[in-house]
């Protein structure tokens, strides 16, 4: 029975695993589109988050693109004296007001992909390395740290889902936001001697949030034709529905980060059992 | 306003400041935890409600409110913890010590 299970769940495995090459393979054997790294429907050249993340300030890139503009990036864009407003311009290419994050979602998106699932095979060689090790005694927590765990570990799980959902418009985004939630469950486990973390939880929530980052950026392929293209409306600058994918995307990783980060800490507790 | 404000951020860093300088003179860790922990609880504490009232324009002022209540309940626990833990794995106190509860407790039991 149990080699049975193992036999279907790696042949799924495997053939997840040759779908997604093939798709791999042919988001990055697409032409370069003179430039652009992914063709984008009417975006004028001012709207590109791109150019002011590598202008470092929003409101002067307008005045540098007057005086540089045409002859340093496209002749053929036209180059209007416009600038982009926090809380006013509307339908940029990306619409995030974390410029860092639409560069590591959206210009780098597959990148990311990647970070997420080093950060899941890190994990699968910690559980491997604690198989044997029994799990350690941990002294009673003081009656203070008791008494602060209750209350203080929602507020940082709270916190963490905060910073990841406004990750496209604050500094943060959804790897500092797993980090934090994981170091909320890290406190219930010191803290609570009656908390038992619950690993399956922990699995699907994982394995679900990975999935659901493939399905975002394979809905872009099938509707941009690009894989992790935003194919979602964009918004207005600074608005909490805004940037398309980009939210949903640092959403899923953090909640894939948290599980992930909570899961390894747990396993340091209580060592390697024979699952 | 903005000297208000600045005022209150020069305090909060004077306490800062006077934290850092008892990381240095403290004699052993759990003084120095002592004074890394009071020190700059309050200077914290100064410095963001000084922030606040300066650069009201930029700054809510619900956030800051949030953000020292976090520091006010984080920072006493999370030290505690530390010194506790670094005393039952046997870091040494000074020999000024006159008296350690934590050891007298511990032998009762």
């Amino acid at each position: 029975m149990k080699n049975t299970n193992f036999v279907t769940g790696s042949f799924i495995a495997l053939t997840l695993v040759v779908i997604l090459g093939i798709f791999f393979f042919q988001a990055l054997n697409q032409p370069a589109h003179e430039g652009k790294t992914m063709p984008v429907d009417n975006v004028h050249l001012e709207d590109r988050v791109s150019l002011h993340y590598v202008l470092k300030n929003v409101n002067e890139a307008s005045q540098y693109l007057e005086s540089h503009g045409k002859s340093y990036f496209n002749e053929r864009d036209e180059v209007p004296s416009k600038t982009i407003e926090f809380g006013k311009s509307k339908n940029l290419e990306e619409g995030s007001a974390n410029e860092v994050t639409s560069i590591v979602v959206n210009y780098r998106g597959f990148d990311t992909l990647g970070e997420v699932t080093v950060l899941f095979i890190s994990i699968i060689g910690l559980t491997l390395l604690m198989r044997g090790i029994n799990n350690k005694k941990i002294r009673e927590p003081s009656l203070i740290l008791k008494t602060g765990t209750t209350f203080l570990s929602p507020l940082i799980v709270l916190f963490g889902i905060y910073v990841f959902v406004h990750g496209h418009l604050t500094p943060g985004g959804g790897f500092p936001g797993g980090a934090i939630i994981a170091s909320g469950i890290l406190l219930l486990i010191i803290g609570l001697e009656s908390f038992q973390f619950n690993s399956v939880l922990s699995k699907s929530i994982e394995s679900l949030a990975g999935l659901a980052f493939v399905g975002i950026a394979l809905a872009g392929l099938f509707v941009k034709k690009s894989f992790l293209a935003n194919f979602m409306p964009t918004g207005t600058v600074g608005y909490l529905y805004s940037a398309g994918m980009v939210a949903l995307i640092y959403i899923v990783v953090g909640l894939k980060v948290g599980a992930e980060l909570a899961s390894g800490i747990a396993k340091l507790k209580e060592g390697g059992k024979n699952d | 306003m903005a000297v208000t404000g600045a005022i209150i951020t020069l305090i909060g860093s004077l306490f800062l400041f006077l934290g850092s300088l008892g990381l240095v003179r403290m004699p052993d860790l759990y003084n120095r935890m002592q004074t890394g922990t009071k020190a700059t609880t309050l200077g914290s504490i100064l410095f963001l409600s000084g922030l606040a009232i300066s650069q009201s324009e930029f700054i809510n002022i619900d956030k800051t409110i949030v953000l020292i209540l976090f520091i006010v309940f984080t920072n006493p626990i999370s030290s505690h913890a530390l010194a506790r833990a670094s005393h039952f794995i046997g870091i040494p106190l000074t020999e000024k010590t006159t008296v350690d509860r934590l050891a007298e407790d511990e032998g009762k039991e």
